[in-house]
């Protein structure tokens, strides 16, 4: 990692050398629209759908149909209610879980690229260590102690992650903390917490707010993994994971069982990794090298 | 060179401690008596009381934990608190499974990985770099255990003969090892691929805005010479950092990708366990993977210097 923390030998204008900021791009909205409109979806289906979720009816593993709009399983249960009651937990756990992981390893990384030297040593190379283990086995450790389910992974998932929100906040805050207006508030007499809090926060904020998105891609997948395996999500609460295994025995019957949890998921995914891309390019304008 | 090495070393050798102690401390936040698992539930007192005593439950937590290490670093981890089976040599049957695995997977996604990256670099912002670059969008979108599934689904309806669920180790027949790896490997292959073709495209972009590619252009070096001569080299290591990282997703793919496969690995052997509330099983299997990912993690640490001889001079590392 490159840190520049040397000062431009000619003074530019404060004004002009602010932050970059965040403004809205095709990528992004696209990604915001996605997301926003399955959120809405799932809360609109869940309030106002016909069925619950967890239904059983007599018709089962029938095609799509008016009153069944995806068919139903082998349950009988409808499958456009699961897919977005699924949607909900989904959502539910990566936005808690990141959420969670943001509140406490943006402080540490705070903390650490502000203060520099040995604290920031000792930080880091704890958080390199959890990161060097595979998020699925702490994940699994996680689950093999507790009874799983969507608190369990909300709590799990949030402290696996932390260390990543506390490394790519440390970076910008140490260049941050090198700048001119740190020093002079510094000089001022301003407490350390306040310089924290009023000037380095907001200049890591654009780094974070990329690792949420990415980071809530990453708890979907990882969701949806578990569950897979039976140790995520209990059923007959829905989510995509479960869905695809119960799905796979009647496969070749009804696709849609497994296909439509399957796109639905990648759908989520990909929407968040558009809104990861479109921060990035708008933070990152093209044309952006690095020399040497 | 040596400072470089030493370091790598004993950053690893932490890791795996810092996982052991988690593993293990984990293992004994359980609630509930393992006594009490082993001998069943209307057993007597005095009987959980002696099986207590054999597994040295009733020592103090830190010299359990030293035992345990102990054991482990010898290669015994134990025996299943189920069926008495030794952990060690279950694990040494199932690893090799997991590792061919992963690594077929990550030889999958070099092959297609890198080249679609610099394919995609050399023709940026044309039609082609925004195919490549939307099929790499899409294969980090779709999680393995779905492609996984989906292409159980097609072969098994369009290709009856092709062996699905029948694990055959690689020693006993090769060639057949290798066909009923190749669905799992391409599963996971491909959003480790579509990682790399990123990684890679981006290195190439920055590589090609430096000052020596101008030079190296302006001295008469043909578009070929310059990627392949000058442009590569460079682009590699960042690209080697950041696939290091993800080999981390790769490991925790094989656990997934194994249940969907049905295949003997260390991953199957995991779940099972914990579905079982097995706890020794799962303290031995989930080490044994974490830390043969260290020491996979270990090997690409040493293949920087190669790439990159700044390293072997002073001994720093110069991510991204």
């Amino acid at each position: 990692m490159t840190v520049e923390s040397t000062a431009p030998a000619v003074t530019v204008p404060a004004a002009r050398r602010r932050r970059p900021s965040l403004g809205w791009n095709a990528t992004l909205t696209t990604g915001v629209c996605i997301l926003g409109g399955m959120v809405l979806l799932s809360l609109v289906i869940g309030v106002f759908g016909r069925y619950a979720a967890t239904d059983v009816s007599d018709s089962l593993l029938t095609g799509p149909s008016g009153s069944h709009w995806l068919g139903t399983d082998n349950l009988g249960r409808d499958l456009f209610t699961r897919t977005f009651g699924a949607a909900r937990q989904s959502l539910l756990v990566a936005f808690g879980a990141t959420t969670l992981a943001a509140l406490i390893g943006i402080p540490i990384g705070l903390v650490a690229g502000y203060n520099a030297r040995r604290l920031d040593a000792v930080l880091m190379a704890a958080m390199d260590t959890a990161m060097s283990i595979p998020s699925v086995l702490l994940a699994l450790v996680l689950v093999s102690v507790f009874t799983p389910g969507m608190w369990v992974l909300i709590a799990g998932m949030g402290l696996i992650f932390v260390p990543y929100f506390a490394r790519i906040v440390r970076a910008p805050a140490l260049t941050v903390r090198e700048r001119d207006f740190v020093s002079a508030a510094r000089i001022a007499g301003v407490p350390t917490p306040v310089i924290i809090v009023r000037h380095v926060l907001p200049n890591v904020l654009s780094s974070a707010l990329v690792q949420y998105a990415n980071t809530a891609a990453t708890c979907v997948l990882v969701e949806a993994s578990l569950s897979y395996l039976g140790l995520g999500i209990q059923p007959p609460t829905p989510s995509w994971g479960r869905m695809i295994f119960e799905g796979q025995r009647y496969m070749k019957d009804a696709p849609l069982l497994v296909i439509v949890p399957g796109i639905t998921l990648a759908i989520a995914t990909a929407a968040f990794g558009l809104i990861s891309d479109g921060l990035q390019e708008q933070l990152n304008p093209r044309g952006k090298r690095r020399t040497p | 060179m040596l400072r470089y090495l030493s370091i790598r070393v004993v950053r690893s050798l932490a890791v795996v401690l810092c996982l052991s102690a988690i593993v293990f401390a984990l293992a004994h936040l359980v609630p509930g008596d393992p006594a009490a698992l082993i001998a069943g539930e209307n057993s007597t007192p005095q009987l959980r009381a002696q099986i207590t005593h054999q597994l040295g439950l009733d020592q103090p937590v830190w010299s359990q934990y030293l035992s345990w290490i102990g054991h482990a670093v010898r290669g015994n981890l134990g025996s299943s608190l189920l069926d008495g089976q030794s952990v060690g040599a279950q694990v040494a049957d199932r690893l090799p499974v997991s590792l061919e695995l992963a690594v077929y997977a990550a030889v999958i996604a070099v092959l297609w990985g890198i080249p679609a990256g610099i394919w995609s670099a050399m023709y940026q912002g044309r039609a082609r770099d925004r195919v490549v670059n939307s099929a790499a969008f899409l294969g980090l979108a779709v999680p393995p255990f779905v492609v996984g599934t989906v292409m159980v689904l097609l072969f098994s309806t369009l290709a009856p003969a092709w062996p699905l669920f029948s694990f055959v180790p690689f020693s006993q027949d090769p060639l057949l090892n290798l066909q009923v790896l190749l669905l799992p490997a391409v599963a996971l292959g491909i959003p480790f691929g579509a990682t790399l073709c990123r990684y890679m495209r981006a290195a190439v972009l920055d590589v090609e805005g430096q000052d020596f590619m101008r030079t190296a252009a302006a001295k008469g070096a043909g578009r070929r010479r310059l990627m392949l001569r000058h442009a590569l080299r460079n682009a590699l290591v960042p690209v080697v950092t950041a696939g290091g990282l993800q080999l981390g997703v790769l490991v925790g793919g094989t656990v997934i990708i194994e249940q969907v496969f049905a295949l003997p690995g260390l991953g199957s052997l995991i779940v099972n366990s914990i579905t079982q509330h097995d706890f020794t099983v799962i303290q031995g299997a989930i080490l044994a993977l974490g830390a043969s990912y260290v020491l996979i993690n270990l090997v690409t640490d040493l293949v920087y210097p190669l790439i990159d001889p700044r390293i072997r001079t002073t001994g720093a590392r110069r991510d991204g």
